[in-house]
């Protein structure tokens, strides 16, 4: 998707710029997740810290198919979660993640995001909405939702939480 | 499309998940709280409830000032929670509604009595309180999970709703 000389990327250096800035937080909260945790959950319903973790990271990979596609078809994706080793795995996979997210970003001019984008199974449509709606709530505000749930998981293992929006019990305090 | 237009929409989308968890705590696990260093539930979901409502002074004032006194209700029931909730959503609703876009270039500042602690946007810190309170209610949910109260769809199905 190449941009031409009279298009404007002004919503595209907001995400960026929102991307940037989330991404301090959701780094610090990755590099606290010990790889002998991997397995630990909460509750029996709960996610796995590792699967949790892994989560947080891979959704900053949907920023491509949001920008690149006009959908995303589960029927036709083979679909198999990355599983980390070590914190270094999954802070690298974060890495190489979020720097896609950022190129993808950087290519996106203002007119495709009132594009609509569909995610469906083969025939099942489950929503279609425009790219920006995608962006923000399934990709950008789903992240800071799963951080949340890492945040407490973090606590429950008595491992220092990072500040996020405001100081923590352990840091920042004003 | 003008900006309140796009947070009105997103506000309005993002209270939908935050009201249905809200209804669901029991005024018996307000003083529960998993750790010692967590907030409890009652804080936790007032704080949740209370956030849209910021924007309200984000927008309409200049600076928040907590040497000036800021608080909290201590809701009883459930319902006084959800209550509350609708109250400051209203509340941030109405300032969205009047806000000319160039309302979200003006500076914001957060702080106590001559300590700054920030000044950025209006654009920024509503954008800023919209995560915020999205990041409290993720961990809202754990505490429901924990509490084996049926945690609802939000972004995508849950162990308990909402399957594909």
């Amino acid at each position: 998707m190449g941009t031409t000389a009279t298009s404007t990327n002004n919503i595209a250096s907001a995400l960026i710029a929102e991307f940037e800035n989330e991404a301090k937080t959701t780094r610090a909260v990755l590099e606290r997740v010990p790889a002998d945790k991997f397995d630990w959950k909460p509750h029996e319903k709960s996610m796995p810290m590792g699967r949790l973790a892994t989560h947080v990271a891979e959704m900053h990979g949907w920023t491509n198919p949001t920008i690149e596609q006009p959908e995303l078809d589960f029927a036709k994706i083979d679909y198999k979660p990355f599983e980390p080793k070590t914190t270094a795995d999954l802070v690298e996979h974060f890495e190489t993640a979020y720097a896609g997210a950022i190129e993808s970003l950087k290519n996106a001019p203002d007119e495709i995001w009132n594009e609509p984008w569909s995610l469906r199974n083969g025939e099942a449509i489950y929503f279609t909405m425009p790219k920006i709606a995608v962006m923000r709530s399934m990709v950008l505000n789903h992240i800071v939702h799963h951080r949340g749930q890492l945040s407490v998981y973090l606590r429950l293992n008595d491992i220092p939480v990072p500040a996020m929006y405001g100081p923590s019990a352990d840091e920042g305090q004003m | 499309m003008a900006i309140r237009d796009a947070f009105i929409k997103e506000v309005q989308q993002e209270s939908v998940a935050t009201r249905k968890m809200l209804e669901r705590i029991p005024p018996d696990t307000f003083d529960w709280k998993p750790h010692e260093k967590s907030m409890s539930m009652q804080r936790l979901s007032v704080l949740v409830a209370d956030m849209f409502g910021w924007l309200e002074f984000m927008i309409d004032q200049d600076e928040l000032d907590f040497a000036k006194g800021y608080t909290q209700p201590q809701p009883k029931t459930t319902q006084e929670l959800v209550d509350f909730f609708d109250e400051k959503l209203a509340a941030g609703l109405t300032s969205l509604k009047n806000a000319d876009d160039k309302v979200f270039s003006e500076n914001w500042t957060l702080r106590n009595g001559d300590a700054v602690y920030m000044t950025t946007s209006k654009l920024d810190v509503v954008r800023q309180t919209i995560n915020h309170m999205i990041h409290h209610r993720g961990q809202l949910s754990v505490f429901l999970r924990l509490k084996d109260i049926a945690v609802p769809s939000i972004y995508g199905p849950t162990a308990d709703e909402g399957q594909m």
